[in-house]
């Protein structure tokens, strides 16, 4: 292409409202993506100027100046310099400034207006700034910059019509002289930054008396508690209608496909490979979106940085930063988004060791493994007012959330040794979240997740079924059909590695293709009796009816320890090599996480055997 | 007196700074942040994490980081 349509940065603060603006000025004409190389998400749009000119937009993450402190601000800053692989270096910026935080802000536009690239100032939230009191003249500021000013209220598309005649009416960059040395330009700022302010009170600063609670040493954690409690409690309670309609149309359609086609290899293949492994995942879609809801919600309204705060001090006990509770958060869902969260942790060693042990965290993957097998092998009483299968899921999760405290202990003290940046964090203003972009945000994260059921997942069962299916076995001959498959072969191989540890010849098999996903683990072992079984009656038992036929107490028991370690997860071990940049510390993880599986399933075992389960 | 110190809630100004303490990205991000010399401060809240009121902005950094700065 010769003429390309421009490419326009939008670049700014965190917290200056950047994301908004930029879903503001593209709507759902964007994709998200990664830069080569590293996982800081790449934001990229389409817009349409008002003169019809096409232009495309990028999202920059935001950062406090152009010395970059965090893998994030380093792609800002690379782009911005042109020296970015995937990224042209743009040809104009559209630089978002928080009209409330206007003195610190603004040294940062005066190093970006020192680009000498076509600029347009978006002054972002005026109208918070106006309810702290706070009035800017913003034709007054264009004349000291020497760019365009527009006030937006992007969250409430205030201002975006005249952004975008702004930003297509921007030919040269600005003439100012910007000062060079950081002193003098944070003066510089300063003094602009009085000249333009036309009024502010002080006094009332809003969200004040919030803070008074959210952070108090004793309201604080427990507000943060039964929001914890109540995120949970709502992603196993609402789930579940949704979990059960989708569980449903699956089953229905298996049914379907089974009364439309004639019995043959091929409808083996769709119903027990395709419907039945994809549809084992998909059934975790509800809970991804309930707990993303959550998480953005926390994270839109400005709670989540007090939520860092106050858990600050149990994650520097064991060497962390209050920043690996977002991430770690996150974590619960997916740990691939998990880790990518990552990215907004400055030190490096603190990111390093929140990396390590972000898998131990109960991800929504594991929940399917934990839900059959509880539900198979623990009983439906009650410990007091407690159900025992709440238990037992409730001691999953804990056993996963001391384990990474315990990992983090042991790394920050060993491999990963030296002192740290601390904890600095912008506590941003409380503000009402907002429903389009929540809903921009949560469509991605779905898609995301649905992509890779889509993709990995259903590549990995087919593979696994025609592993499981061939060669064919004489029905006549007596001979089992996983005995005879190739992955039963394969199974039996590696069958007496996990023997000690109580597994049996099915858990080996399943283990292989659970490397893709953990979930597969339930849709392997349901393909694999699915196959086994012949007789129509037995094939409709539900798995854990099953499982609790063929497998001992303590070999579940095992089983479900093993998972609480087990890094099976090829997406997990993929971003963590893009993000600690190659193997080294990636076969770290695995190699640490699966040895800590193998001695949890093994106690497990041994001790459960002992004491005559 | 150190800002880790310093009463809640009453105005005060920082007077020094020892940025080696600091580190130099700490130090680098707080001083992007706005923590200098001549910067008006007001302490929010106190503990482990200390919650920093600054200029317009709202800052949470540790007690042992707060001590780098003397308010006057």
């Amino acid at each position: 292409m010769s003429h390309p349509a421009p490419m326009i940065a939008i670049v700014g603060n965190p917290n200056a409202g950047k994301s908004a603006l930029f879903n503001a000025l593209t709507g759902a004409r964007q994709k998200t993506g990664n830069y080569p190389g590293v996982t800081v998400e790449r934001h990229v749009g389409k817009i349409m100027l008002s003169d019809g000119r096409p232009a495309e937009l990028v999202d920059l993450p935001g950062t406090y100046s152009l010395e970059p402190a965090s893998p994030d601000e380093q792609v800002t800053h690379d782009v911005l310099f042109g020296t970015q692989a995937g990224e042209r270096k743009p040809d104009a910026l559209v630089v978002v400034l928080d009209a409330g935080n206007i003195e610190v802000h603004l040294r940062f536009a005066l190093e970006l207006i020192a680009l000498r690239l076509p600029t347009v100032i978006a002054l972002n939230m005026v109208d918070m700034a106006a309810r702290d009191g706070l009035t800017i003249d913003a034709a007054k500021l264009s004349a000291a910059l020497g760019v365009p000013v527009i006030e937006t209220v992007a969250v409430r598309r205030k201002g975006i019509d005249l952004l975008k005649v702004a930003m297509e009416q921007t030919g040269l960059p600005s003439a100012l002289a910007v000062e060079a040395e950081f002193g003098a330009r944070t003066r510089q700022a300063r003094a602009i930054a009085k000249a333009v302010i036309v009024s502010e009170s002080s006094g009332h600063v809003a969200g004040r008396s919030l803070d008074r609670i959210a952070l108090h040493p004793i309201f604080g954690p427990a507000l943060l508690a039964v929001l914890l409690f109540t995120m949970f409690q709502a992603v196993f309670a609402w789930a579940t209608p949704f979990a059960d309609a989708i569980d449903g149309g699956f089953s229905a359609l298996q049914g379907w496909v089974m009364g439309v086609m004639p019995d043959s290899i091929l409808r083996s293949l769709i119903t027990d490979g395709v419907i039945a492994g994809v549809g084992a995942v998909i059934v975790f879609l509800p809970q991804i979106v309930i707990l993303f809801t959550f998480i953005l919600i926390l994270e839109q309204t400005g709670y989540m940085a007090r939520a860092a705060l106050l858990m600050d001090r149990l994650m520097a006990g064991v060497g962390l930063s209050g920043r690996a509770f977002i991430p770690l958060l996150s974590s619960f869902a997916c740990a691939v988004p998990g880790i990518m969260a990552t990215r907004t942790i400055e030190d490096p060693k603190d990111r390093l060791t929140t990396i390590l042990i972000a898998p131990l965290m109960t991800c929504s993957a594991r929940l399917p493994v934990y839900a059959v097998i509880i539900s198979a092998f623990i009983p439906a009483s009650s410990v007091g007012p407690f159900g025992l299968q709440g238990l037992v899921m409730f001691a999953l999760y804990m056993a996963g959330i001391l384990g990474a405290l315990l990992a983090a202990f042991v790394v920050r003290r060993s491999v990963v040794k030296g002192t740290t940046m601390g904890f600095i964090m912008e506590l941003p203003r409380y503000q009402a979240p907002h429903l389009r972009d929540l809903l921009i945000a949560l469509f991605q994260k779905a898609w995301a997740f649905l992509k890779r059921a889509g993709t990995i997942i259903a590549l990995t069962t087919i593979i696994l079924w025609a592993l499981l299916s061939f060669p064919r076995v004489d029905p006549r001959s007596g001979v089992s059909q996983i005995d005879h498959s190739i992955a039963g072969r394969i199974a039996n191989t590696i069958a007496p590695v996990v023997e000690p540890i109580g597994f049996n010849r099915d858990i080996a098999l399943a283990l292989i293709p659970a490397m893709s996903a953990r979930e597969v683990a339930v849709s392997a072992l349901a393909t694999t009796y699915a196959i086994d079984d012949a007789d129509e009656t037995q094939r409709d038992a539900a798995l854990a009816d099953r499982l609790a036929g063929k497998w001992s107490l303590p070999t579940a028991l095992a089983f479900l320890a093993w998972f609480v370690f087990a890094p099976q997860c090829i997406s997990t071990i993929a971003v963590v090599r893009r993000e600690t940049n190659g193997w080294r510390w990636t076969l770290f993880m695995v190699f640490y996480l699966f040895a800590l599986a193998y001695l949890a399933a093994g106690a497990t075992f041994w001790l459960a055997t002992s004491f005559g389960l | 007196m150190t800002l880790d110190e310093w009463p809640t809630d009453t105005p005060g100004t920082i007077s020094g700074a020892d940025w080696d303490a600091l580190g130099l990205s700490a130090a680098r991000r707080l001083r992007a942040m706005g923590f200098e010399t001549g910067a008006a401060v007001e302490l929010i809240r106190k503990g482990g994490v200390v919650v920093v009121r600054l200029g317009r902005m709202t800052i949470a950094l540790r007690a042992t980081q707060a001590a780098a700065f003397s308010i006057a």
